[in-house]
C-alpha cells in the first residue's frame, strides 16, 4: 500500500499536475470566499474547465476546489459575518468577534492551520480508512441519523444566555425546515398557497440575512463607525507563526474534531457542514470555560474548521470506494467523474488503482497549496478590514443580495434574505441567539425525514427507533449535553434562591 | 416588558399555526404518522419554552437582559431603503439600483469621506459585475422599459 502512495504521490507531483492543483486551490479559495457561493456551486462552475483535462487530473483539479472551496468559507465569516460557504457556520460564532476586536491576523492564522490540519487528517483517513469506514457509514439507518441530527441540536443548549431561548431559537428553525412541499406525504405545509413557497426556504438566503444582514442593521443602530475605526487593526492583521503552535496546543480540539469530521464525513448525505456543528458543539461541552464560546474563543474557530476540512476527504471515502456521494459537493464530483467516463465503485479502486492513488497524492500536495496560497491572499483579506465600516456596510449588503440572487437565481432569494434580516436582527435586540436557529434550519430536514422513515421501518415503533445501540448511545449524549447546563446551575444554586435562566 | 413582550408573540404565533396545521392531519392518518406530526411537536415545544420563560420571569427566575441593540430611526432607514432596493431592482436593473442603493445608504449613515463616497459604490458595483455577469453568467435583474434596453450594454 505504502508503494502505492508513495507512487500517487509521485505521479501528482508533475509540473502540469502542480499547475492543476494550484489552479483548482485558488478558484476554490475565492469561490468559497464570495457569500453564495460555495464550494458545491465552484465544483459545479468549473466542470467545463475540465474536459480538457485527463480524468485524474480532472478528479485532482475538482478535488483542489473542494479542499479550497471549504477553507474559502471562513474567510467572509471573519470578514463580514456571513458564511462564504454552509460549512463555515459555525466559525462565524467565534471567528468574526475575534477579528472584530482587532485579532483578525490571528483569526485568519487559526483558521488557516486548523483548515490544513483538518485537511491533511482527512486525505488520511482516505487513503488508510476507506474500506472500514465505508463499511460502517453502511450499516446507518435512518434511525441513526436522526439520533445524529438530535446530537447536534444539542449544541443549542450552550449557546446565549439562556438555554430556554436558544432551544426556542432551534425550534423556530426546525420550523422553518418544515416549509415547502412534505418529502414523505407531499402535502404543502406553511405555503399559505403561494407558489414560490412550495419548494421551502432556500437555506443560504436564509442563512445570509440572518446573520450578515441583521449585523449591518445592528451595527448601524449602534453607530459602530464611531468607535471602530480606533481598533489598532495595523497590529491586528499581523500574523504570526506562533497561531501554528497555539493550533498544536489544542491537539485534542483537533484530535476530537477530527475524528468527528472523518466519521461524518463518511456518511452519506450529511457533510462537512454537519461535522462542523457537532464539532463545536462537543468543544463547547468539553471545555472548562464554555461562556467564553462565541466571544471569539480559540477552540471555537479550531474545531469547527478541522472538522469541515476533514470531513473533505472522508466525503470522497464512500464515492470513490462505493460509488456513493457524501456530500453535496461530492455529488457533483460523481457527475464530472460520469462525464470522464470514470465509474467510481469497489472496481475503480482495484482496475484503476494507480489513478485512485494519484488522486489522493494530489490531494495531499493541495493542502500544502492550500497553505502557500491562503498565505499570500490573507493579508489583501485582513487589510480590507481597515475600510471605514460604512464603506464595509455596502460591500455586505450588496454581497449579500448578489450572494441571494446567484443560489436561488431570482429576486425570491433576496426577499428571503431581506426578511431573515429582519428576523435576526429582531432576535438581537430581543437577546435571542441566531445560531441554534440556523442549525435548526441546516439539521431539520435530516432529522425530520430520518424520524418518519425509520419510523415506518419499524411499523411505528418507537421503542424499537430508539434502543438500536447507535442511535440510543446518541440520543443519551444529546440528552445529557441539553440537561447539563440545568444540572449544573441546580448544583450551584443556594438553597431558596438561584437563577435557572 | 421585552421578555414578555416576546413570549407573548410566540405563544400567538404557535397558536395560530397550530389552528393552521389541523387539516393536515387527515393525511396520512391510516399510516400513524400525518405531515403534521412533526411541526406539531415543534410548536408545542415553542408554547412550553415561552410559558416556562413568562413563569420564570414572574417568579423572578429570569434576569432582564438589556442594552440588546437600539432600534433608531436611522436603522428603520436602512430596513427602508433595503426594501426599496429589491423592489428598485426590478423596475431600474440591477446595476443602477445598486449604484443608487449604495449611494444612498453611505448618505444615511452620514459617510463624510467624498473620494471613497463616490467611488466605493462604483468600484463595488463593477467588482460584483465582472465576478457574477462576466465570470459566472448569472442572470441579473434587467429592469423595465428604456432600463431593460440600457440593462443590454452591460449584461
Amino acid at each position: 500500500m505504502l508503494d502505492a502512495i508513495f507512487e500517487g504521490l509521485q505521479n501528482a507531483a508533475s509540473l502540469e499536475n502542480l499547475v492543476v492543483i494550484f489552479a483548482g486551490t485558488t478558484a476554490g479559495i475565492i469561490f468559497g470566499a464570495i457569500p453564495g457561493v460555495g464550494p458545491t456551486e465552484g465544483v459545479a462552475l468549473l466542470i467545463p474547465f475540465t474536459y480538457a483535462m485527463s480524468p485524474h487530473q480532472a478528479l485532482i483539479f475538482l478535488a483542489s476546489v473542494y479542499q479550497g472551496g471549504t477553507y474559502g468559507g471562513q474567510v467572509a465569516a471573519f470578514m463580514f459575518r456571513i458564511p462564504g460557504s454552509s460549512e463555515a457556520v459555525c466559525t462565524i460564532f467565534d471567528g468574526y468577534p475575534m477579528a472584530q476586536r482587532g485579532e483578525a491576523g490571528r483569526a485568519f492564522g487559526l483558521g488557516l492551520t486548523s483548515s490544513v490540519f483538518g485537511g491533511m487528517i482527512g486525505v488520511l483517513a482516505l487513503i488508510f480508512l476507506s474500506p472500514m469506514l465505508a463499511g460502517f457509514a453502511l450499516s446507518f439507518s435512518p434511525a441513526e441519523y436522526f439520533a445524529l441530527g438530535v446530537l447536534g441540536l444539542s449544541a443549542i443548549s450552550g449557546i446565549g444566555d439562556s438555554p430556554s431561548k436558544g432551544i426556542t431559537s432551534a425550534l423556530l428553525g426546525l420550523l422553518v425546515a418544515t416549509i415547502g412541499l412534505d418529502p414523505i406525504s407531499g402535502t404543502m405545509r406553511f405555503t399559505f398557497s403561494q407558489s414560490f413557497m412550495v419548494s421551502g426556504i432556500p437555506m443560504v438566503p436564509a442563512l445570509i440575512g440572518l446573520f450578515a444582514a441583521s449585523e449591518v442593521f445592528y451595527n448601524v443602530g449602534e453607530e459602530v463607525w464611531k468607535t471602530r475605526d480606533k481598533f489598532d487593526y495595523k497590529n491586528g492583521t499581523k500574523m504570526s507563526m506562533r497561531v501554528i503552535f497555539e493550533v498544536i496546543g489544542y491537539k485534542w480540539t483537533v484530535v476530537r474534531s477530527a475524528i468527528i469530521g472523518v466519521i461524518v464525513g463518511v456518511l452519506p448525505g450529511v457533510g462537512a457542514t454537519t461535522a462542523g456543528i457537532l464539532s463545536y458543539n462537543m468543544e463547547q461541552r468539553v471545555n472548562r470555560h464554555p461562556e467564553e464560546f462565541g466571544k471569539g474563543k480559540a477552540e471555537g474557530i479550531v474545531a469547527p474548521e478541522v472538522a469541515n476540512n476533514a470531513a473533505v476527504g472522508s466525503a470522497l471515502v464512500p464515492l470513490l470506494s462505493l460509488g456513493i456521494p457524501g456530500s453535496g459537493t461530492t455529488a457533483v464530483m460523481l457527475a464530472a467523474m460520469l462525464i470522464h467516463g470514470l465509474r467510481p465503485g469497489p472496481l475503480l479502486m482495484i482496475q484503476q488503482q494507480e489513478m485512485a492513488y494519484t488522486v489522493f497524492g494530489g490531494m495531499l500536495i493541495g493542502i500544502f497549496a492550500l497553505l502557500i496560497i491562503a498565505f499570500l491572499l490573507l493579508r489583501v483579506f485582513v487589510k480590507s478590514l481597515s475600510l471605514p465600516y460604512q464603506v464595509l456596510s455596502i460591500i455586505i449588503l450588496s454581497f449579500c443580495v448578489i450572494g441571494s440572487l446567484t443560489v436561488a437565481g431570482n429576486i425570491r432569494g433576496v426577499v428571503v434574505m431581506f426578511v431573515f434580516g429582519l428576523v435576526g436582527y429582531s432576535m438581537r435586540l430581543f437577546a435571542y441567539p441566531a445560531a441554534p436557529m440556523l442549525i435548526g434550519i441546516v439539521l431539520g430536514p435530516i432529522m425530520e425525514t430520518s424520524f418518519r422513515r425509520a419510523l415506518l421501518m419499524n411499523d411505528f415503533n418507537y421503542i424499537a427507533v430508539v434502543t438500536r445501540p447507535v442511535t440510543l448511545v446518541c440520543l443519551i449524549l444529546a440528552a445529557g449535553i441539553f440537561l447539563s447546563p440545568y444540572i449544573s446551575k441546580l448544583l450551584k444554586c443556594k438553597p431558596g434562591g438561584g437563577n435557572l435562566e | 416588558m421585552k421578555v414578555i413582550a416576546s413570549e407573548l408573540f410566540f405563544v400567538v404565533f404557535s397558536i395560530l399555526m397550530l389552528a393552521q396545521i389541523q387539516t393536515w392531519d387527515f393525511v396520512g392518518e391510516s399510516k400513524g404518522l400525518s405531515p403534521a406530526a412533526w411541526p406539531k411537536m415543534i410548536l408545542y415545544g415553542i408554547l412550553i419554552f415561552s410559558f416556562y420563560r413568562i413563569f420564570a420571569k414572574k417568579t423572578g427566575k429570569v434576569k432582564e437582559i438589556v442594552n440588546t441593540g437600539n432600534f433608531t430611526l436611522r436603522v428603520l432607514s436602512v430596513i427602508v431603503l433595503i426594501g426599496s432596493y429589491i423592489v428598485g431592482m426590478l423596475y431600474f436593473g440591477f446595476v443602477i439600483s445598486t449604484l443608487l442603493f449604495q449611494w444612498l445608504l453611505l448618505w444615511f449613515v452620514g459617510f463624510k469621506k467624498k473620494v471613497l463616497f463616490v467611488l466605493s459604490p462604483i468600484l463595488v458595483t463593477t467588482v460584483i459585475y465582472l465576478i457574477f455577469v462576466k465570470m459566472m453568467y448569472v442572470p441579473l435583474p434587467r429592469g423595465e422599459g428604456v432600463f431593460r434596453a440600457l440593462s443590454y450594454f452591460f449584461y
